[in-house]
């Protein structure tokens, strides 16, 4: 469901907030997924490492983003189609950019969603897309934003810049 | 429960626990480390001079992959009782347990109580010592676990132990992985997924972070 939910405020335009997030991103003007990591490597101030989960037990799961003591973790299962494993790895590296862009990289009036206090029981957070079991608001608002963001980074990036979703999902 | 019965169900307790240390092939003094329990403790408590606390008893099992509350239930067949509450107990102190160790907060209780005391006044509820105890042996008050519970960002129906079955065995997988993500270092993890994950593909994320974590910085002891 992406329908808006509880505590999302009514102004509040998740498209304009991931655009703004997406083209203030620095990428060169030919860009592919690499300078998209080193970017956000940069922004982050940490290693990002990335690796796949061949588990065939893995039903729900398209990608768990971890920091580990010295690096941060990305992992996506590896039964996934390319563009879905790309568009996969994308949306955890646009929850580093949320949650590490400068302030004015949000469009005025509005704000980055509440990351949780380092010491907060929530460090676990567990975000299905389909249900309405995330009950945290500032979740779902931050997964609704790095969800559209996703989606605008295989415009700026080339490998799958001349493509349609429905190429991919049919 | 009368004095007989409390003391016909230590008796079987020091019993069955004798038997799963058997079954376990582990000597008083691995289980002591492993639990960090006393070995004197465990040798009294083995051979029925002193009673088991409920704390000990969930220590004990875990230490040597035996379920405590089929350890009770064996127990209490042994000494011929039906136990309603005291299994209750069990439930509740293994679940406070979980949801402490799940917030970094075993390893210190003293420094947990400072914690939650401090965090309770803020709603007007004065935690006292005894009540801390109580929560964790699993005898808390309902309005004391409900407290508690929002304290720790867990469902007070599971604390409690009125959450359905699949509700309780999803918890206690999510508290097992942040507890098995805190012993690894991790400080923070966010799953996106299509549904809630299940109990086994909540196995099989630890198990792949886990194997990262190990190539990347090494295997931890």
């Amino acid at each position: 469901m992406r329908g808006r939910r509880q505590g999302q405020a009514a102004h509040e335009p998740i498209a304009a907030i991931a655009a703004a997030l997406v083209w203030r991103t620095p990428l060169p003007d030919v860009a592919e997924f690499e300078d998209l990591c080193n970017a956000v490597s940069a922004l982050y101030g940490r290693r990002l490492v990335f690796d796949e989960i061949k588990d065939a037990s893995l039903r729900a799961t398209t990608g768990i983003l971890f920091e580990a003591e010295t690096f941060t973790g990305i992992l996506v299962p590896a039964d996934d189609s390319n563009y879905y494993s790309f568009l996969s790895r994308t949306h955890e590296l646009c929850h580093l950019i949320v949650r590490s862009a400068p302030e004015d990289w949000f469009p005025p009036g509005t704000a980055r969603p509440h990351q949780p206090a380092p010491d907060s029981r929530l460090f676990l957070r567990l975000c299905p897309r389909n249900s309405s079991e995330s009950n945290d608001a500032e979740s779902v608002r931050e997964e609704l934003i790095v969800e559209e963001m996703a989606r605008m980074f295989t415009r700026r990036l080339s490998a799958y810049a001349d493509t349609t979703e429905e190429e991919h999902f049919g | 429960m009368s004095e007989f019965s409390a003391q016909a169900l230590h008796g079987a307790l020091a019993a069955e626990l004798r038997a799963a240390q058997g079954v376990a092939h582990v000597n008083v003094r691995a289980w002591a480390e492993r639990s960090e329990i006393t070995h004197d403790t465990i040798y009294r408590v083995l051979n029925g001079k002193r009673p088991v606390t409920v704390v000990e008893l969930v220590n004990l099992c875990r230490a040597i992959g035996d379920d405590p509350l089929e350890l009770v239930a064996r127990a209490a067949k042994r000494a011929g009782l039906d136990l309603g509450d005291g299994v209750d107990e069990i439930v509740r102190s293994d679940r406070a347990r979980l949801a402490l160790e799940a917030s970094g907060l075993w390893d210190n209780l003293d420094a947990a109580y400072t914690k939650a005391r401090s965090a309770l006044s803020k709603t007007g509820h004065l935690l006292s010592l005894r009540e801390w105890r109580a929560f964790v042996d699993g005898a808390g008050s309902h309005s004391l676990v409900i407290a508690l519970a929002d304290f720790l960002e867990v469902p007070a129906d599971y604390l409690l132990g009125k959450a359905p079955e699949d509700e309780a065995q999803r918890i206690d997988a999510q508290l097992g992985l942040a507890r098995s993500m805190r012993s690894l270092g991790v400080t923070k993890i966010a799953a996106r997924s299509l549904d809630e994950l299940e109990p086994e593909e909540m196995a099989t994320v630890e198990s792949a972070i886990r194997a990262l974590i190990d190539k990347e910085e090494g295997p931890r002891s």
